[in-house]
C-alpha cells in the first residue's frame, strides 16, 4: 500500500512555478531518493509534502488522506521532516533539543511520561549520540550535529521520514553513518524514508528506488540500475560520465570526467 | 536536563523577590527612619506622614516597577526566541518608537496627566498595526519583521525630533525625561490597570511556552514538528507587543531589561520557555525595582530617571557577564 501517493502536483514560489506535473508513489518500507541537479525544486518538493507551500494544481495523499484535510501538527506524530538547514541560535544541551521532537505527541500539557522518555533515549542510542548528552548544540563538529538533528526526528517516532541532503558537508565517515542508521531503521523498523541526495553513488547504493528530476519535472523514476546510466545523467545534468558496476554491491556507480580526459578522448 | 528541571533556583529567585520589596518599601529619597517605616509597614503605627510616603508614593511606585520589569523581561526573552535573534528586544519591533512619538505628542502639546499614557500607548499600538500589515504580506517572515520594525523606529524617531526642534525648551525636557524612562509619573489609573493587562498577556505567552521552545528552531522546522507557525507568531506577537506599550505607556522607554535579563536567565534557566519566562518576570521584576531604588536615593534628596541607572548598571554587568560565561558561542 502506497504510503504517499503524489499526484500530479504543481507548486511554486508567487507566479514562479518550481514543481511542475510531478507525480509519484511512496510503499510502506520502501527507501527511495530524489536526486537531480540543484533548483529542480527537489526542496521546494519536501516544503509541498509538509504542506509549507500550496499547491496550484494536484494532490498529496498521506495513507489516502488527502494531506490538505490533516493538520500540521497530526502530520509531525507520523512524518518527521529534516531540512537542509537547521541553526539553533541559542545554546542547547543535546538531550533537550533531541526531547522537542516529543512536541507533537506532547502538545501544550502533557508532561513527559516513561514512554516519551524512552523515546528520547532509544532515539540517542540508535544514532550513536548518547555520549552527546550535557554537550551543547553550538559545541558539536557538523557531523556530529547532524547525527542529533537525526536524533531529533527519530524521537517523533515517525512512520516516514523525509531527509533534505542529511550527508552534505560531511566526510565519507560521516556519510556512510548517517546512511547507516537510516537504513538500519529502514530494514529493522520498516521506517519509510524519503531522501534527498546529491551524491548519485550513496543514492545508487541504499535507495530501492530513485526519482530522477530535471526542470521540476520527474525524468525517471525506478530502480537505481534503470535511473542510473550515463544516457540520463548526462541529459539531466549536462555533465560527460562513466558508469560503472560496484564489484560488491552490484549496483550502478558514476564516475566524473574531467575536461582535459574529455578533450583527449576526442 | 536534570540540572535545569530543579525548582530550587526558583525559591532564590522568590526570596530576593521579596527582599526586594522590602528595601524598596524601607528606602527612598526622603529621610524617614528607617524604624517608623517598618512600624508603619508590619503593624497599623506610624504617623500620617510616614504612611503617605509609604503607601501613597513608594506601593505605588514598587507595583510599577514590578510589573514594567516583569513585562520588559518577559517580552524580551519572546521577541529573542521567535525571532532568533540574540540582539532583539521588546522595542526591536517599533513599539517604543511609536509610544515615543505619541508621548511626545501629547507633551509637547500640553496634555499632561491621566492622558499622557493613553496617547503613548495609542502611539505603541499604530506601530504594532503598522508592523502587522507589513509583516502579513511577507508571510511574517522573521527578517520581514524586524527590518520593517527598525526602519518605523527610525522614522518615528525622525518626527520626534521633528517635534523637538520646533518645541519650547521646557517641555522638549519633560519629553526627553520620560523618553528615558522613570517610574515616578505614571498616574494612579495607569497604576490600577497596568498590572491586569501585563499579567494576563504574561499567562498567554507562558500557555504558549512550549510552541515557542520549538519556533527558536525556526519557522520551517517548527512547522515540520506540528507548530501551527503563521497563527501562533501572529498571536505571540500581538500578546508580547501589547505588553511592551503598556509597559512604555505607564513608565517611558526603560532600556535594557528586555534586552539583559533573558540571557541571563536563559543561562541559569535554559531554553525551557514554561520556566525561562517565569525566571524572567522575576528576575525582570527584581531588577528595575532595585534599579529604580538606586535611582532614588543616589543623588537624594534628588531623584534620577531609573532609564539612566538600567542603562549604566545593566549595561556594565552585561559586559562582565559576557567576558566571564564560557557557554556564549553562538551558532
Amino acid at each position: 500500500m502506497a504510503i504517499l501517493n503524489v499526484n500530479n502536483i504543481s507548486c511554486g514560489y508567487g507566479v514562479k512555478k518550481v514543481i511542475k506535473d510531478v507525480s509519484f508513489e511512496v510503499e510502506a518500507g520502501e527507501f527511495v531518493g530524489i536526486i537531480g541537479p540543484n533548483g529542480t525544486g527537489k526542496t521546494t518538493l519536501f516544503r509541498a509534502l509538509n504542506k509549507l507551500l500550496p499547491l496550484s494544481k494536484g494532490k498529496i495523499y498521506y495513507k489516502q488522506k488527502d494531506i490538505a484535510h490533516i493538520s500540521a501538527y497530526t502530520l509531525a506524530q507520523e512524518t518527521a521532516t529534516l531540512p537542509q538547514f537547521l541553526q539553533m541560535p541559542f545554546s542547547l544541551p543535546v538531550e533537550e533539543f533531541v526531547a522537542m521532537g516529543r512536541f507533537p505527541h506532547l502538545g501544550r500539557f502533557r508532561g513527559f511520561k516513561k514512554h516519551d522518555i524512552e523515546c528520547i533515549e532509544r532515539a540517542l542510542t540508535l544514532t550513536d549520540t548518547t555520549k552527546l548528552k550535557g554537550r551543547n548544540i553550538s559545541e558539536l563538529s557538523a557531523g556530529e550535529r547532524q547525527c542529533v538533528f537525526l536524533a531529533q526526528a527519530f524521537a517523533q517516532e515517525p512512520k516516514l521520514i523525509l531527509l533534505d541532503e542529511p550527508t552534505a558537508h560531511l566526510d565519507i565517515t560521516h556519510q556512510v553513518t548517517i546512511m547507516d542508521i537510516i537504513s538500519r531503521l529502514n530494514r529493522e523498523q520498516g521506517l519509510t524514508v524519503l531522501i534527498v541526495l546529491h551524491d548519485l553513488n550513496l543514492a545508487s547504493e541504499y535507495c530501492n528506488k530513485l526519482i530522477l528530476l530535471k526542470d521540476g519535472g520527474v525524468y525517471k523514476q525506478g530502480e537505481s540500475a534503470q535511473v542510473l546510466n550515463y544516457q540520463n545523467i548526462e541529459a539531466v545534468y549536462n555533465t560527460v560520465v562513466v558508469v560503472e558496476e560496484n564489484p560488491m554491491s552490484k549496483k550502478p556507480y558514476v564516475l566524473l570526467v574531467s575536461e582535459q580526459q574529455r578533450s583527449r578522448r576526442c | 536536563m536534570k540540572n535545569k528541571n530543579n525548582i530550587f533556583p526558583f525559591f532564590i529567585l522568590i526570596a530576593l523577590f521579596l527582599a526586594t520589596i522590602v528595601f524598596s518599601l524601607i528606602f527612598g529619597s526622603s529621610d524617614i527612619e528607617q524604624s517608623r517605616i517598618i512600624s508603619a509597614l508590619f503593624s497599623k503605627g506610624g504617623d500620617n506622614v510616614t504612611r503617605t510616603i509609604l503607601w501613597q508614593i513608594r506601593l505605588p511606585r514598587l507595583i510599577l516597577g514590578i510589573f514594567v520589569g516583569a513585562g520588559l523581561a518577559v517580552c524580551g526573552a519572546v521577541f529573542q526566541s521567535m525571532l532568533r535573534n540574540p540582539l532583539a528586544s521588546p522595542y526591536t519591533l517599533g513599539i517604543s518608537g511609536g509610544s515615543a512619538f505619541g508621548a511626545t505628542v501629547g507633551i509637547i502639546f500640553g496634555f499632561a496627566g491621566f492622558l499622557l499614557p493613553i496617547f503613548a500607548f495609542l502611539g505603541g499600538i499604530i506601530s504594532v498595526g503598522v508592523i502587522y500589515l507589513i509583516a502579513l504580506r511577507k508571510r511574517f517572515s522573521n527578517s520581514a519583521l524586524i527590518l520593517s520594525g527598525v526602519i518605523l523606529s527610525f522614522t518615528f524617531s525622525s518626527l520626534v525630533l521633528l517635534l523637538f526642534s520646533i518645541s519650547r525648551s521646557e517641555r522638549v525636557h519633560s519629553a526627553l525625561l520620560w523618553l528615558i524612562g522613570d517610574l515616578s509619573s505614571a498616574p494612579e489609573a495607569t497604576i490600577k490597570s497596568i498590572p491586569a493587562i501585563i499579567t494576563c498577556g504574561i499567562l498567554i505567552l507562558i500557555f504558549y511556552g512550549r510552541d515557542i521552545n520549538i519556533l527558536t528552531l525556526g519557522d520551517e522546522k517548527a512547522l515540520y514538528l506540528g507548530v501551527r507557525v503563521d497563527i501562533i507568531k501572529k498571536i505571540i506577537f500581538i500578546v508580547a507587543s501589547f505588553i511592551t506599550a503598556a509597559c512604555v505607556s505607564a513608565a517611558g522607554i526603560i532600556s535594557f531589561v528586555g534586552l539583559i535579563i533573558p540571557h541571563f536567565m536563559r543561562y541559569f534557566f535554559g531554553l525551557n520557555h514554561r520556566r525561562l519566562l517565569v525566571s524572567c518576570a522575576l528576575s525582570g521584576a527584581i531588577f528595575l525595582v532595585l534599579c529604580d531604588l538606586l535611582a532614588r536615593i543616589i543623588i537624594k534628596p534628588l531623584e534620577l530617571p531609573v532609564g539612566v541607572i538600567t542603562g549604566f548598571f545593566g549595561g556594565i554587568f552585561f559586559l562582565i557577564f559576557l567576558l566571564k560565561s564560557k557557554d556564549w558561542e553562538i551558532i
